[in-house]
């Protein structure tokens, strides 16, 4: 409202203005895959695979979307997405948020070799994994179901690494008071650790969704039943051996992430900062 | 103020380190890990002294000859050449992260959720659009590399894809791209970590923004950039995907841009040799877990955890 | 014997599948009657032929209503790798698609059940080179589902900005080097394209086999026998002379896509182009398929994929009948229809060469009926399919001699072959 904050705001503005070249051309540049995909996906297939690519449909083929619900199930594709994203999501922040403190603020007898040995499963290529992992979940009884698409994922090195480098960074000072106040190390972390710790949880989070969403190789094992295939695994059917119809393709995939965008887009914010403030004043 | 004695003689030491809490916050963790990847592993390191069908049957003990058959490849040196270089190339994409994270985190920035959406838009297109997209980018007959080349007037520009040794550099061009998406999320909210009290006292005293830079945020950074490089070390070891989607079996580049999980993909999935493929696994293993442990020794130099 | 029957039964018309079981009477849970219950899982990898698939299943619960079939489809890129998990887990699907390369493996693993009790499956139904391509030991363990054979697209209008004829059905090498050579005079283009770089199946197996060598026999490799030789050598001969682009060219923008941009007035292709063309190709009046030029004798590779039963199927009997109903000709005819793959049952083609009446598509049926050439498998394909582009592509480009090339990839395919 004021005229003199306004003006500073600009002043700074400009001060940032080789910030906002750099990020502005950088991110054209992270930007341009998903561009291109948005054009496929209002494509022919001709258009797709002409020499050299044309950069814009002749025509937008917006029937490409409605193909989409036609030649998948969409919808239930999509809801088994969204469950196998929130367990999955859900059950490692839990796991990873618990282990990632233990490690960083606990001391305990075989803290290094524990945490090396979790890192390690990270070593090993993926698919080295895969047949006796497809074992238990069968001996479990989970082909098929949506527990044992989300399982092996819930325990990740990854997460319980990134939130031990999160409580790592956390002043001492707070979690000590908390101790000397009476709190149980369980009251510690909950009370104290797990807010201030927000940043590392969401981007734990934010990553958790992403390759959740995006996971192929294994829910593709573990479902048979087009209507208990994530929408990561329905997509991939559309490809042929010889040919494959990448204009619904990527109609298709859009459709997919456009929540997924909408939801970060709207989130982020909030979610990485928001917390962190708040964390931060508690 | 009777707490202390609660704590206990242990307790002095360090005030969390109390009996069996440790079990209690790591155990879930632990058991998953043991049930899914442990065992898993440990099938896998039997496997590698075994040889059998392509299906598991017929199992005969076999000592150390895959190991044996594995240091007597001839693509072994190269495949291990081009992992290092692979992960050396990605390893770069860290400082350029930084760069761009503490951009976007400037305070006051404009757009600045727009840049950060922005950044993480390679998690949103579709694996199969990233490949094409950097397929054509780097097409020899019309790519954009090429085209630009040509314009500037050289005559000869190479064809990315499909000569040795180019090739495996256009992957490596194409990870540094994909790692940076993930490194800004995780810098992002390293950042976001940083007091904002530190910057306002050290512009108080007229330290200049490169020098805050450079005295505050590298220095509280460091956890997190300390994680990207062991991640991105970890992941780099394990190229494949890219280097299949960008090059593929059938190119004649391939035979020279190997990587070692290509090796064991190769063992285990092509020539249907489940021991030689456990093998060339436990070998990768070995390697990344020496790698990564020289990095936790020698972060001690250089991380600050406040 | 009492399966025998029914099985014979049924084959006398399709509509007495029911028929014949009623009158057979039931002894053992391999016996099928119009009762019997259960559920089947049925493996597919392409979307295109879900249509096909879901009409062979309804035609399977028309004779067996309680058996509930259902249908499961992985993408060809991933088939592999989920079929072999799967096999490890003692949980293949009951039935399930099957391809050349992979069938000796598969069989020789006792993976598959053995299908010769198909009383009602005529084998002279099929192609001949088919099955014997789904036979291991003697023993049939699939039955053709359907076929691609390779002939050769022409762009009639860059044959006539060259002034160049088009070929004719029983042209040679020599009339086919003739027409290259004519191009590359005329700058209209390169006179051919061909896909030497993902295996030989549009390339170097034909050409092979035209000269009168062969890949593999029995466990010894062909590629030092110089008529193989001699079919490997045109192709780095085309390339040498610029009448095919270079290696790099092709493998930046595939023999598909030079073709439909009219870089190229020739393109050796699969019958499964067809249906790429008919999507893709923006001038479809002015294609034309001829058959692959001769040297010693005609000759085009065949490949099809077939329909199996996993031996270890809880359900064998209705397995085994789901198979048959599948690669029926009745089914068959409906493949045709859809247009999606050139269906095996012989005199069923037909419907599918009129995908688009201009291109003369009988070549391809013609073609398979007169000089088809098995497609070249052992019980490990993949290990020298490997070792082929390893080696032969570097030799097609010119850095290595294609001699030197052939006689060390037979080596290194007969160590593999004795390994097998």
């Amino acid at each position: 409202m004021s005229d003199k904050p306004g003006r500073s705001a600009l002043r700074t503005q400009r001060r940032y203005l080789p910030a906002h070249i750099l990020l502005a051309l950088g991110g054209l540049v992270m930007v341009f895959p998903f561009a291109y995909q948005i054009v496929m996906s209002l494509s022919t297939n001709a258009e797709i695979s002409s020499v050299p690519p044309t950069l814009w449909p002749e025509q937008l083929q917006f029937v490409n979307y409605v193909e989409v619900f036609e030649k998948l199930p969409f919808l239930k594709q999509f809801s088994v997405s969204v469950l196998i994203t929130v367990v999955r999501t859900l059950g490692q922040l839990a796991f990873c948020a618990m282990a990632g403190y233990a490690f960083a603020r606990m001391e305990f007898r075989g803290r290094g070799l524990l945490f090396g040995l979790i890192l390690a499963i990270l070593m090993i290529p993926g698919q080295a994994y895969l047949i006796p992992q497809y074992q238990i979940i069968q001996g479990l009884n989970l082909l098929e179901s949506p527990w044992g698409v989300v399982l092996p994922g819930v325990f990740s090195a990854f997460g319980a690494f990134l939130m031990r480098q999160t409580f790592m960074g956390l002043p001492k000072e707070l979690e000590e008071a908390a101790r000397l106040d009476g709190c149980n190390p369980w009251q510690a972390f909950t009370k104290i650790m797990l807010p201030l710790s927000a940043p590392g949880l969401s981007a734990v989070a934010i990553t958790t969704v992403l390759w959740s969403w995006n996971d192929l190789l294994w829910p593709l094992i573990v479902t048979t039943r087009e209507e208990s295939m994530p929408l990561s695994v329905g997509i991939a059917t559309l490809a042929g051996q010889h040919s494959s119809d990448y204009a619904v393709m990527m109609a298709a995939s859009v459709l997919a992430m456009a929540p997924i965008f909408v939801l970060f887009f709207s989130m982020q914010k909030r979610v990485i900062a928001g917390l962190a403030t708040s964390g931060m004043k508690g | 103020m009777s707490a202390p004695a609660q704590v206990g003689r242990r307790g002095r030491r360090s005030p969390t380190s109390t009996g069996y809490w440790p079990i209690l916050f790591v155990g879930p963790l632990l058991l998953g890990v043991l049930v899914f990847y442990y065992y898993p592993i440990a099938k896998n390191l039997y496997l590698s002294f075994t040889k059998s069908n392509a299906f598991g049957g017929n199992t005969k003990f076999v000592g150390l000859d895959n190991y044996e058959a594995l240091f007597s490849r001839p693509d072994l040196l190269s495949a291990i050449g081009n992992t290092l270089f692979y992960t050396a190339v990605v390893l770069l994409a860290i400082p350029i992260s930084v760069l761009i994270a503490s951009l976007i985190e400037l305070p006051g920035l404009k757009f600045a959720s727009l840049y950060r959406v922005l950044f993480f838009m390679p998690y949103l297109a579709m694996p199969t659009a990233i490949t094409q997209v950097w397929k054509i980018v780097f097409n020899g007959n019309f790519g954009i590399i090429n085209q630009t080349a040509k314009a500037l007037g050289i005559e000869d520009p190479p064809y990315w894809l499909s000569t040795p040794g180019f090739a495996i550099a256009a992957v490596a061009l194409f990870g540094l791209w994909s790692s940076i998406g993930f490194n800004v999320i995780i810098l992002s909210a390293g950042l976001k970590g940083i007091p904002r009290e530190l910057y306002e006292a050290a512009s108080i005293d007229g330290a200049t923004q490169w020098r805050q830079f450079r005295a505050i945020t590298v220095p509280l950074l460091t956890p997190s950039i300390f994680f990207l490089t062991i991640m991105q070390t970890i992941g780099g070891f394990q190229l494949f995907d890219a280097l299949f989607a960008m090059i593929g079996s059938g190119n004649p580049a391939m035979v020279q841009s190997r990587s070692l999980v290509y090796l064991f993909y190769n063992q285990a999935f092509i020539n249907n040799d489940k021991g030689g493929g456990a093998a060339v696994a436990m070998v990768i293993l070995l390697f990344v877990a020496i790698v990564t442990a020289v990095q936790f020794i020698g972060q001690r130099r250089w991380v600050n955890y406040v | 014997m009492k399966r025998r029957t029914f099985l014979t039964a049924s084959a006398a018309a399709t509509s007495a599948f029911g028929l014949a079981a009623c009158g057979s009477e039931s002894t053992s849970t391999a016996e099928l009657t119009k009762d019997t219950v259960g559920e089947l899982n049925l493996s597919y990898w392409d979307k295109m032929q879900t249509a096909t698939v879901e009409a062979g299943i309804k035609k399977f619960n028309e004779a067996y209503p309680n058996i509930k079939v259902t249908p499961s489809i992985t993408a060809y890129k991933d088939y592999w790798t989920k079929l072999r998990t799967q096999a490890e887990g003692d949980n293949l699907p009951d039935v399930f698609w099957m391809n050349g390369p992979n069938i000796k493996l598969y069989a020789s693993n006792d993976m598959l059940a053995p299908l010769d009790d198909l009383a009602n499956v005529d084998w002279n139904d099929y192609p001949t080179a088919l099955v014997d391509l789904y036979s291991v030991d003697g023993k049939h363990y699939g039955v053709p589902k359907d076929y691609d054979v390779v002939a050769v697209w022409c762009n009639k209008d860059l044959f006539a900005a060259a002034g160049v004829d088009l070929p004719q059905a029983d042209w040679t090498w020599d009339d086919f080097r003739a027409i290259c050579t004519k191009f590359k005079e005329s700058g209209k283009g390169y006179g051919v394209v061909c896909d030497v770089i993902g295996g030989g199946q549009e390339s170097y197996y034909n050409t092979i086999a035209q000269a009168g060598g062969f890949v593999i026999d029995g466990t010894k490799s062909g590629y030092d026998d110089p008529k193989t030789i001699e079919g490997l050598k045109i192709w780095a001969e085309l390339i040498a002379e610029g009448s095919m682009p270079e290696i790099k060219v092709m493998t930046d923008t595939s023999p598909r896509k030079l073709f439909q941009a009219g870089q190229a007035a020739m393109f050796w292709a699969g019958s499964w182009e067809a249906g790429v063309m008919k999507e893709e190709f923006s001038k479809p009046e002015s294609l034309v398929v001829v058959p692959l030029p001769k040297k010693e004798r005609e000759a085009t590779i065949i490949h099809g994929l077939a329909y199996v039963a996993a031996a270890k199927s809880a359900q064998l009997a209705a397995a085994k009948a789901l198979v048959q109903v599948m690669t029926s000709e009745e089914i068959a005819l409906v493949e045709a229809t859809n247009g999606s793959a050139i269906p095996a049952f012989n005199g069923t083609q037909e419907a599918w060469t009129k995908l688009d009446e201009r291109w003369g598509l009988e070549v391809y049926t013609e073609q398979a009926e007169k000089n088809s050439v098995a497609y070249p498998v052992s019980k490990n394909t993949a290990a020298w399919n490997e070792k082929e582009n390893e080696l032969l592509v570097p030799a097609f480009q010119g850095t290595t001699q294609v001699e030197d090339a052939a006689t060390e990839l037979a080596s290194v395919m007969n160590e593999l072959l004795a390994a097998e």
